[in-house]
């Protein structure tokens, strides 16, 4: 139970997350990846907050990031329904247009 | 005050702009008599407002032209003038519009109205309006599509043809009062420049009305030309005006009491003065060497010649002695525009812009200014006495009666100039006017041999024409006053006054006689050939030609212009020197300057004179004058009237005389040998240096560069643009290549990303492996 | 093994689990579910860190909204077929090698860290040589208990562990109080002005994305068959009517050109899958962006 043990756990939360980012070819499921990374970045602050001087700070912080994720989360949605209406795909390989 | 200018500028638009009226229809001359007659009620107007507003001199000017003969006139004016605190001079200049300005220097757009202008005004559109209701009958013809020209050279058996041109005609003549009006009403030498130059234009189209004659073209053109030559030295004399004074305005702005504003920028007369006082040197030192240069690189012989150089403008203008020979060919216009450019307008306004810049003439460019004055008063004169034809002998009068006036301003009697300037411009429309109406009617016949006895036929003409032949001599009946007036008309009053101006100076400068026993002669001379050429017209007992019998006096339209014009002849000149129209002059022209009444000048060694001598000498120079025009009438009568010498055994015994005189002196062959013909030969011989030698260098030149161009392009086209291609493919290609790696997926991305960071970071931890802290 | 670290094991592991399975899982609805189960157990662990609002506020956002969210736009983008999205092989082992690397890194670096000594050094402001070694027996220690929750302090813990709700909207307001490197309790600054940022934040990504979602498609003409003229969508048809941009112009469409590549492989995705938002079976697929 100590700093470690959180930090270990927010670590295999980032690394599922970047796998979901690097594998999914659904762009809801890159946008699921985020928010895991996202979360394993909120577990660390809180982490910190409680076993270091870093205090309330580091609280406030994490609540910043959820919110910020939920922004995220709403904006990305948009944007997944758009790609969606021009693409009439959720592939994100297809989103490949400035290439050309 | 003002608003009445304008209506004039839009009645002139409106003259110019119906051209596109019918050619059949009179109705653009009566638009243009129209528009005359509305601005020539507001220009009476406005005097009568201007008379109002100045009670005091208007008042002392009444007083002395009815009761105090003499000196007390010019005392009492001054002391109204100044119980009332009004400033002799009354003067309203204003601005309208700046159109350029360099630093200090200033060019605007500006009025300048005192007694004169308003006086001119007047005088203008009122000989305009007669003009303008006199051309409606004697234009008439030109109201048609086929406009047969009976002048034009043309082979026999055909008649040709052309549309006529009245609306142009009209539109042409409102242009041209327009234009003399914008000069007497311009503040500042640029702006009357400007105005200057439109009346130049306007006279060419209408001296050349009847283009499709060779004549018409050539004096046309030749008046144009002359007025060019006179108009360079005016842009030389205000180039130099402008760089030594810093300005061209005539008068400094001011309201109508004189009250000038502080900031207000030196106007030229003063600072004319004040460049003068610089560079003159001063009395104790002055040596004759030290004339010339100066400190300030401004020399005294430099405002000599731009004082000449103005000069040069107003001879040109008003066609004297060097430049005078355009305005006898001039006559190929209609005789109406003769009328108006030999009284009123253009010739006037050379005199008038002397008579306005006289302060800015130093006694070199006066005393020069008065001996063009004499030769030409004696040369037209001289020449006026043999022509034959009828337009021609008024032409030449013109001339003479012209060098009059600037003999006038040459002996510093400008007053008395204008003051003829106005009486002649009465007299010499009405005479051209005059000899209009007999050319009418006598269908186009100009010749005095074949005219004669017109009076019963003419009645009205002949006598209207008598009171102008006797206002041009200055006739009078001498020692018969009738309620203390001389009896006289009005030349006779305006030559006075010059001639005592000549008296007085000749009194004060003995060696310049010849000045006054030319100005003698040359009244002696108008005398006879004024009469002359009325009794040629009017007193002989039949027509010679009997195809004359049938005339008959012309439509109302062209005899009550004359009516008008005869009476004003006769009497505009009310009360001689003293009279309203010379007050209204003398108070509106600038005073002598300071040197001016000073004791003796050192160049030309002249005693100026001032009013006070002059009106000393005035009874003297009257009888003077009186008895030489008597005399020359006297002479004419006996000639061409009792008969009693044979004119042709005078003229036999004066031969060469005679031919020299009808041949004009031979000025026009003088400057076809001497200026024309070296001038065409040089310009054949230029052409040919041209042809010869500068064309084929230029074609050379031509060749080379071409030649070069083609190598240069070849040199573009094979080294610069290759080598440019090649870089451009070979950065395409590449770009091509790494395109390749772009694969546009997100994922990838990501993954390589991912990627960079743990190799990142393994780097990290096997080179930098104290970054551990713990254990 | 106390309650604690049993609690810790436990929503650790369902933390983890969820993770991978989201990593693992292809279908799409699967992974929301496995992503609330992750999420769910992370907030576990946010109470077991003594942060009870932010554990509340992790179930309500991303259990409330997040999660929700995510369902709905799976459910309007992907009612059909999603097995063509699964990757291929070979991508899938680079990428699941580059996550265990990561993760041996990862886990090696925070194993190598010596946190209380690095505590000590951001606390005192200096390096101390000797790690873990406080000086002074009065000053707080902070290792291994709970620096926040400070019980005997007044402010800031409120007598209580985990009741950080208090501080926090203390913090929020501008009321920080904070010891400083001479274990003084001070008045520090607040978080007024990014709560206030975060907050029109919020409210701007509220409008954009409510913007995002009606703007219509852009091309919605029909390239692969060119007998299918008119805009079939009903989604088209409505915001055609909502949006007065006129961007979607048909005609401007017909002159795009056509791309053979995209629409074999779009002939793949398309299908029954979109039946629910056609309103004309006969051209599914038409829209396209050039």
């Amino acid at each position: 139970m100590s700093l470690g043990a959180y930090l270990a756990v927010s670590a295999v939360l980032f690394a599922s997350g970047l796998t979901c980012m690097m594998t999914k070819r659904h762009a809801l499921g890159v946008l699921m990846g985020v928010e895991l990374i996202l979360n394993s970045a909120c577990l660390n602050l809180i982490a910190f907050a409680r076993y270091t001087s870093l205090g309330i700070d580091g609280q406030v912080f994490a609540l910043f990031v959820i919110v910020i994720a939920a922004a995220e989360a709403a904006v990305a949605l948009a944007i997944a329904l758009n790609y969606y209406n021009n693409f009439l795909t959720v592939d994100v390989d297809r989103g490949d247009e400035l290439k050309r | 005050m003002l608003a009445w200018l304008l209506p004039f500028a839009g009645c002139v638009v409106i003259t110019v702009l119906r051209l596109k009226l019918s050619r059949l229809s009179a109705v653009p001359g009566w638009i243009g008599t129209g528009s005359l007659l509305v601005a020539f009620c507001l220009s009476l107007f406005s005097a009568g407002l201007w008379l109002m507003t100045s009670p005091a001199e208007t008042a002392a000017s009444s007083v002395s032209a009815e009761e105090t003969p003499g000196i007390q006139a010019a005392k009492v004016g001054d002391d109204a003038a100044h119980e009332t605190g009004y400033s002799p001079q009354r003067r309203l200049v204003g601005h309208w519009y700046s159109l350029a300005k360099f630093g200090e220097i200033d060019f605007p757009l500006g009025y300048a109205i005192d007694a004169l202008t308003v006086l001119m005004f007047v005088l203008v559109t009122m000989i305009s309006l007669a003009v303008h209701a006199y051309s409606l009958v004697y234009m008439a013809d030109e109201q048609t599509e086929s406009y047969q020209d009976h002048h034009l050279d043309h082979s026999p058996g055909e008649t040709p043809e052309r549309p006529g041109r009245f609306a142009h005609f009209y539109a042409a003549l409102g242009l041209f009062t327009f234009a003399m009006l914008g000069i007497v009403l311009a503040n500042g030498l640029l702006q009357i420049f400007i105005f200057w130059e439109l009346v130049g234009f306007s006279s060419y189209l209408l001296i050349g009305f009847y283009h499709e004659r060779r004549t018409a073209r050539l004096a046309s053109m030749k008046a144009f030309l002359m007025n060019r030559v006179g108009d360079v030295g005016f842009v030389l004399g205000m180039t130099i005006l402008l760089v030594t004074c810093g300005t061209l305005l005539l008068y400094p702005v001011h309201d109508l009491n004189g009250n000038t504003s502080g900031s207000a920028p030196m106007a030229l007369p003063e600072a004319f003065q004040a460049a003068v006082e610089k560079v003159v040197p001063s009395e104790e030192n002055h040596q004759p060497t030290d004339l010339l240069p100066s400190g300030q690189g401004i020399s005294y012989a430099l405002l000599v010649a731009a004082g000449l150089g103005l000069l040069a403008g107003c001879v040109g203008k008003s066609a004297q002695f060097p430049l005078h020979t355009w305005l006898a060919d001039a006559m190929e216009g209609p005789t109406p525009v003769s009328a108006l450019v030999h009284s009123a307008t253009m010739v006037a306004a050379g005199v008038y812009l002397a008579a306005r810049i006289a302060p800015l003439l130093l006694p070199e460019a006066l005393l020069l200014l008065a001996y063009v004055g004499v030769v030409t008063l004696l040369l037209g004169a001289s020449m006026a006495i043999v022509a034959r034809d009828l337009k021609l002998v008024l032409a030449h009068s013109t001339i003479s009666q012209l060098g009059l006036m600037l003999l006038g301003i040459g002996v510093g009697a400008w007053e008395a100039a204008i003051f003829h300037l106005i009486t002649h411009a009465f007299f010499k429309s009405l005479l051209f006017l005059g000899a209009g109406s007999v050319i009418h009617t006598t269908h186009h016949e100009q010749d005095l041999e074949k005219l004669g006895g017109l009076r019963a036929h003419l009645p009205l003409t002949s006598l209207t024409m008598l009171i102008g032949v006797i206002a041009l001599s200055g006739l009078a009946v001498p020692y018969v006053t009738i309620f203390g007036e001389s009896l006289g008309f009005s030349g006779f009053h305006s030559k006075d006054a010059i001639v005592s101006g000549a008296m007085a100076f000749v009194l004060k400068n003995p060696h310049h006689i010849l000045l006054l026993i030319s100005v003698l002669l040359g009244a002696c001379l108008t005398a006879a050939y004024s009469l002359r050429l009325w009794l040629k017209l009017f007193a002989r007992d039949t027509p010679v030609d009997p195809a004359l019998q049938q005339v008959h006096e012309g439509p109302w339209l062209m005899t009550w212009p004359l009516v008008v014009l005869a009476f004003f002849a006769a009497f505009c000149a009310l009360g001689g020197e003293e009279g309203l129209v010379s007050t209204l002059v003398e108070a509106s022209l600038s005073p002598a300057p300071a040197w001016f009444s000073g004791s003796t000048d050192e160049v030309v060694s002249i005693q100026w004179t001032n009013a006070s001598d002059r009106h000393a000498v005035h009874g003297t120079a009257g009888a003077m004058a009186l008895a030489a025009a008597w005399l020359g009438a006297l002479i004419a009568w006996a000639l061409y009237g009792l008969r009693a010498i044979s004119s042709k055994d005078l003229s036999r015994q004066l031969t060469p005389l005679v031919r020299l005189a009808s041949h004009r002196w031979h000025f026009d062959t003088l400057y076809r040998g001497f200026l024309v013909l070296p001038i065409l030969n040089l310009a054949r011989h230029t052409a040919w240096i041209d042809r010869i030698l500068i064309d084929p260098f230029i074609d050379g030149c031509a060749r080379f560069s071409e030649r070069f161009s083609h190598a240069s392009q070849w040199f573009d086209e094979a080294m610069i643009n290759r080598f440019f291609d090649n870089m451009a493919s070979s950065v395409w290609a590449w770009g091509l290549s790494l395109r390749k790696a772009q694969t546009g997926h997100i994922r990838q991305y990501v993954l390589l990303a991912t990627m960079a960071v743990i190799v990142l970071f393994l780097i990290l931890f096997a080179w930098m492996p104290g970054g551990r802290a713990g254990p | 093994m106390t309650v604690l670290q049993f609690l810790f094991a436990v929503f650790a592991s369902t933390t983890c689990l969820g993770a991978v399975m989201v990593a693992l899982t292809q279908n799409i609805v699967r992974m929301a579910f496995w992503l609330m189960v992750s999420v769910a157990s992370a907030a576990g662990l946010f109470f077991l860190l003594h942060a009870d609002f932010l554990a509340a506020a992790q179930l309500l956002v991303y259990l409330g909204g997040t999660v929700v969210i995510l369902v709905f736009g799976v459910m309007l983008t992907a009612g059909g077929r999603t097995r063509s999205l699964s990757p291929t092989g070979g991508e899938t082992i680079v990428a699941a090698a580059l996550a265990l690397s990561l993760i041996m890194l990862l886990l090696f670096t925070v194993g190598s860290v010596d946190w209380e000594r690095l505590n000590t050094i951001a606390k005192t402001g200096q390096v101390s040589p000797t790690a873990a070694q406080p000086k002074n027996e009065a000053e707080p220690q902070l290792t291994e208990s709970s620096p926040t929750g400070d019980e005997n302090s007044p402010v800031l813990g409120a007598g209580r562990k985990g009741d950080t709700g208090h501080a926090l909207g203390s913090a929020m307001i501008g009321f920080r109080p904070q010891w400083n490197r001479e274990n003084q309790l001070v008045l520090g600054t607040g978080y007024l002005l990014p709560f206030e940022i975060i907050s029109v934040h919020l409210l701007v990504v509220l409008i954009g994305a409510a913007y995002l979602a009606r703007a219509k498609r852009q091309l919605p003409s029909s390239r692969r068959s060119p007998d299918a003229t008119s805009t079939s969508l009903l989604w088209d048809q409505d915001s055609a009517q909502l949006d007065s941009s006129g961007s979607a112009n048909p005609a401007l469409s017909q002159s795009s050109p056509v791309r053979d590549d995209l629409s074999r492989s779009q002939n793949l995705v398309s299908g029954t899958g979109f039946s629910m938002f056609t309103s004309d079976p006969q051209s599914p697929n038409s829209g396209e962006v050039s």
